[in-house]
């Protein structure tokens, strides 16, 4: 799996839309608390605020950047050579938390580094600010499980950007509870879907471990069913 | 004789629908083995079942001696290569980079090897080109480069010069040729283009319906073909002497039939039959072309 892994590091510095993410992610963690400082309304959880656009944006890159193997058939190029599947699916599965994940922390770290020069570290509750971040860390951790289940078991572009329209139906319940109050369906559901435990974040998580607990089950759900589908599918 | 691939009763299902019936076929060492057979016979089936792409549903495979539902297969893809329909590339990549990173998915050392292989298809000189704007032929040669990538010793071609140019076509054969010869890669190359296919062959099978109709080394489709004198006699024993007497070379096809290779004086030939009380029935002569040998294999029906 070592050398899977070394291919996707190399295909990913290869990548124009990969580099341009990590490129965006400095940007908004720059331009985020600079609008914010000048509208003088700036805390230290708005950043998380833009947590819902980068893991849409995010889920179409990862999901095409595993699709492309399978547009380009360079898929096959591992099957032929004797690459077993679930190292297959593991190396891409990693790649694509990486995805995920790197831009993610490179805007938090720039975020937190333009916080501390506007309004400084007095406000921080540094225990609820951690607690958030984990759990917006966790909730891309899934979502790049699903996108890496979905892009893995629909073999074509379209499944590079399925996730990605999936995204829309499902903040309907974020938006509902907002509208007609919490039931406790839809207060489970909301801390199920990673959409919408990132969006109660621009506040202090209430319920940090739940969300965790639910993101670790989705992604190991998701992973554990992905290999299963691929080890067994007839690929092109 | 050593065989680099074996199937045995090889079936592939797709639902309702039997890709591959109980296929089996040998492809000898050293060989370029011609796989023929007409549009959705179940060709590419067969090609991505041995590459792992797809599990047969039911029956086994040897490459190299080592069953497919043994451990060690893993292992043993290491000696294959393949181009399966189209070349398998980066298309955002030069020709350097995607050896490249072949040879990082084997976890080899590139260096040495990406030039020579560049070199081997005719692609040196393309620099920065990416494979985006390759043409189709440098493409398939692209692909065949990936293939070769790890020194295979068995080289799986599906379809290698569909869409390709007359150029083209012939820059193909003389590198697979040449791999044959030279590197003495065994070949496995599917096609139903059978004319360019019977100037580099060595073995043939014949495939339809996903089953294997016939398995026979050039030598002996080149004799089925052969121009002959078909003819149909009352006995066949008796123009048997008669041939041998004359010193001409036939071979009985049946207990009425014999083709003869040669053109006989048809009226001694036909006085000596008689002189033995046997009758000439029917006279053809028989020219059979590698496609019309096909043909009458696989019956001359739809491919749909």
């Amino acid at each position: 799996m070592n050398n899977l892994l070394k291919v996707n590091f190399s295909l990913m510095k290869y990548r124009f839309d990969v580099k341009c993410c990590m490129v965006m992610s400095v940007v908004l963690g720059i331009i985020y608390p600079v609008l914010g400082k000048l509208n003088d309304n700036l805390t230290w959880f708005d950043m998380f605020e833009m947590g819902i656009m980068m893991i849409m944006l995010l889920s179409a890159i990862g999901g095409l950047f595993i699709s492309r193997d399978y547009t380009n058939n360079t898929i096959r190029n591992k099957l032929t050579v004797g690459h077993k599947r679930n190292d297959i699916y593991l190396a891409n599965q990693i790649t694509d938390i990486l995805i995920f994940c790197l831009p993610v922390i490179i805007y938090i770290i720039t975020s937190v580094i333009c916080n501390i020069c506007f309004i400084g570290t007095k406000t921080l509750d540094i225990s609820a600010f951690t607690k958030n971040v984990t759990v917006y860390l966790f909730a891309h951790i899934a979502t790049s499980a699903i996108t890496t289940f979905v892009a893995m078991t629909v073999k074509s572009n379209a499944g590079g950007v399925l996730t990605l329209i999936l995204m829309y139906p499902t903040m309907i319940f974020s938006v509902l509870s907002q509208e007609f109050g919490e039931s406790k369906w839809l207060e489970i559901v909301n801390d199920i879907i990673p959409l919408s435990q990132l969006a109660v974040l621009m506040m202090p998580d209430k319920e940090p471990a739940v969300h965790i607990l639910y993101s670790v089950l989705i992604t190991i759900v998701f992973i554990l069913g992905g290999m299963a589908i691929f080890r067994r599918a007839d690929l092109k | 004789m050593d065989y680099v691939l074996k199937t045995n009763a090889i079936t592939k299902k797709y639902k309702d629908f039997k890709a591959l019936d109980g296929l089996t076929m040998n492809v000898p060492k050293g060989s370029i083995y011609g796989f023929v057979g007409r549009n959705g016979a179940g060709k590419t089936t067969l090609i991505r079942t041995v590459c792992g792409l797809q599990p047969p549903t039911d029956g086994t495979f040897e490459l190299y001696g080592v069953k497919n539902t043994d451990s060690a297969i893993s292992d043993t893809r290491k000696r294959m290569g393949a181009v399966v329909e189209t070349p398998s590339i980066y298309p955002y990549l030069t020709a350097k980079q995607n050896l490249e990173i072949q040879h990082e998915i084997m976890g080899i050392p590139s260096k040495k090897n990406t030039d020579a292989l560049l070199e081997l298809v005719g692609l040196k000189d393309t620099g920065k080109k990416k494979a985006k704007d390759f043409s189709l032929g440098m493409r398939q040669r692209l692909g065949i480069a990936v293939a070769l990538c790890g020194s295979p010793d068995f080289l799986v071609l599906d379809e290698p010069i569909n869409g390709l140019d007359p150029q083209g076509i012939i820059e193909v054969r003389e590198l697979i040729l040449k791999l044959n010869r030279e590197k003495n890669i065994t070949i496995l190359i599917s096609s139903h283009i059978l004319d360019e296919l019977s100037k580099i062959a060595t073995h043939y099978g014949f495939i339809n319906d996903g089953h294997i109709v016939r398995e026979m080394s050039a030598e002996e489709l080149e004799n089925e073909c052969r121009k002959c004198v078909r003819m149909k006699v009352t006995d066949t024993s008796v123009l048997a002497r008669i041939l041998d007497g004359m010193g001409i070379e036939y071979k009985i096809i049946d207990n009425e039939s014999a083709d003869v290779f040669a053109s006989p004086n048809i009226t001694k030939l036909a006085f000596k039959l008689w002189e033995e009380k046997c009758e000439i029935l029917y006279v053809s002569e028989h020219d059979e072309s590698l496609e019309s040998f096909f043909i009458s294999l696989v019956g001359g029906g739809s491919n749909e």
